[in-house]
């Protein structure tokens, strides 16, 4: 069953005093390409169903990129909800890893009461934006968004008492130290806390740490000419950028906030800046969702709502979703091909970028920092490690660790 | 690029708050520990071993039948990724 979406089987190897890392991926890189030959918006309706797991930031970046292709105008609020809608499926998304993930690899039970909540609250709101004016439809407004605040207060309600252990605002503020956030880990009030702690008293903070770039911000029109190339298949299943695989996600996005800067500055960028920079995202995305603190994550909106050159007829779009960078590329058939309105022009042909494959790139940062895990120590410790390391750099599909 | 798979639920144990579904002639047990008011006969989304939400039959119909193109779509392109990364080290 999980032949269709795909998975990553990841395999580290001893040798030589080393350790080598393999990773193949068996996810259907040709999915967006079904699209072809349907009208923009039946792509823009199905799509999103089909991409599920992040469906609003799929939903969001085909929305921009059709838009884009017809020569349609957004309008600034509609820019701005949907910016809202994909930061809080980022939050739902790092809830999952840090109330199911992150206890079950410190040998706690998952916390899977809490993250029902998430997923009920998340639901609903899913439920409202099927609204065909809603935001997350080419042309689209605000229909749909009014249970937006309450879904957000209610994530907040849940990461503050499942995962903080007190309130966003106070974590932020407590945390603005690599020491303060030792410390709030060492009082040990929540899974997510334990999770830390474990990781800083086994003296693992710096596993993992590698010098993979993070994925520059760039403007469409570079990313469109390599999506439009000829070597555009090799590109979407092995990204580089100027032939060096690059890191996009959560840290790269708080690597400048504290604590996480100060981390990577006393550990490198390995588990514990990493732990630091999922909790941080939570806390930053929340206040600036509920609370609008002005705190700022490193990220490319100020290009992704900005005009490509390109052609008629092309879009290119640019997503900050939950696990990094998502691109999608459309190229309409000629005006009058599909003839009609222009919801009813044809597809010729749709790209998706996603950012797992940045990231689990066989020369990534994934394969980086389990290859400078100490092969040295037992199978059971280097495999909760790696496994931890996985974790949070976070594939969006199932995978498999294994120790050959 | 992430896809959750809709599914029948064929079976339940309520007891360890797990289901049993089908995907054509495939059946995988899932966590129901994420869902509520899941019966059998309901179709649900699919994702790393959990049951994510309840959608329609019809909903579930499109979804596959997307999918099954997208399988079909599979059989024709390489994906270079599947072959087998040469590793880091």
């Amino acid at each position: 069953m999980s032949d269709l979406a795909g998975r990553l089987n990841i395999t580290l190897r001893r040798y030589g005093g080393r350790l080598g890392v393999t990773i193949a991926s068996t996810r259907p890189l040709a999915a967006p390409s079904v699209f072809a030959g349907r009208s923009a918006w039946e792509t823009a309706r199905r799509l999103p169903a089909l991409f599920s797991i992040c469906a609003t930031a799929q939903a969001s970046a085909c929305a921009q990129t059709l838009e884009q292709a017809l020569g349609l105008a957004t309008d600034p609020e509609t820019v701005s909800l949907r910016q809202a809608l994909v930061e809080t499926e980022t939050v739902k998304e790092h809830l999952w890893r840090l109330l199911l993930e992150w206890p079950r690899l410190l040998g706690e039970a998952p916390s899977t009461a809490a993250m029902r909540q998430v997923l009920a609250a998340w639901g609903g709101l899913r439920s409202a934006l099927a609204d065909p004016q809603g935001p997350l439809v080419p042309g689209g407004g605000a229909s749909g968004t009014s249970l937006l605040p309450a879904a957000v207060a209610r994530l907040a309600r849940v990461a503050e008492t499942e995962v903080f252990g007190l309130p966003t605002r106070d974590w932020l503020a407590g945390t603005a130290s690599a020491e303060a956030f030792l410390a709030w880990a060492r009082d040990g009030r929540t899974g997510a806390a334990r999770s830390v702690q474990a990781v800083a008293r086994a003296g693992e903070a710096g596993l993992g740490a590698c010098g993979i770039p993070a994925l520059a911000h760039h403007d469409g029109s570079a990313l469109a000419e390599r999506l439009a190339g000829p070597a555009a298949v090799a590109f979407v299943a092995r990204p580089d950028w100027d032939g060096v695989p690059r890191e996009t996600g959560p840290f790269t996005r708080t690597r400048h906030l504290e604590p996480v800067a100060a981390l990577v500055r006393a550990h490198g960028n390995g588990l514990l800046a990493r732990q630091a920079a999922v909790l941080a995202e939570v806390a930053v995305l929340l206040s600036r969702l509920w609370v609008d603190t002005g705190a700022g994550l490193e990220r490319a909106s100020a290009d992704l709502g900005a005009p490509v050159d390109c052609v008629p007829g092309v879009g290119i779009a640019q997503v900050e979703a939950a696990r990094g960078l998502l691109v999608h590329r459309v190229e309409l058939e000629p005006e009058g091909t599909g003839g009609g309105p222009p919801q009813d022009r044809l597809v010729r042909a749709y790209q998706i970028l996603a950012p797992t494959e940045w990231n689990f790139h066989p020369q990534g940062v994934v394969a980086r920092g389990l290859a400078s895990l100490s092969p040295g120590v037992d199978d059971a410790r280097l495999l909760r490690q790696a496994g931890l390391f996985v974790t949070l750099v976070d594939p969006c599909v199932d995978y498999e660790l294994s120790l050959v | 690029m992430c896809l959750a798979i809709p599914a029948r639920v064929v079976a339940m144990d309520p007891a360890a708050d797990t289901a049993t579904v089908a995907l054509g002639t495939v059946t995988k047990a899932v966590s129901l520990a994420l869902v509520e008011d899941v019966a059998v006969g309901d179709y649900v989304l699919v994702h790393v071993g959990y049951a994510l939400s309840r959608i329609s039959p019809e909903e579930a119909d499109r979804t596959l039948a997307l999918m099954a193109e997208v399988a079909r779509c599979g059989d024709e392109t390489t994906n270079p990724a599947g072959l087998g990364g040469e590793g880091a080290s």
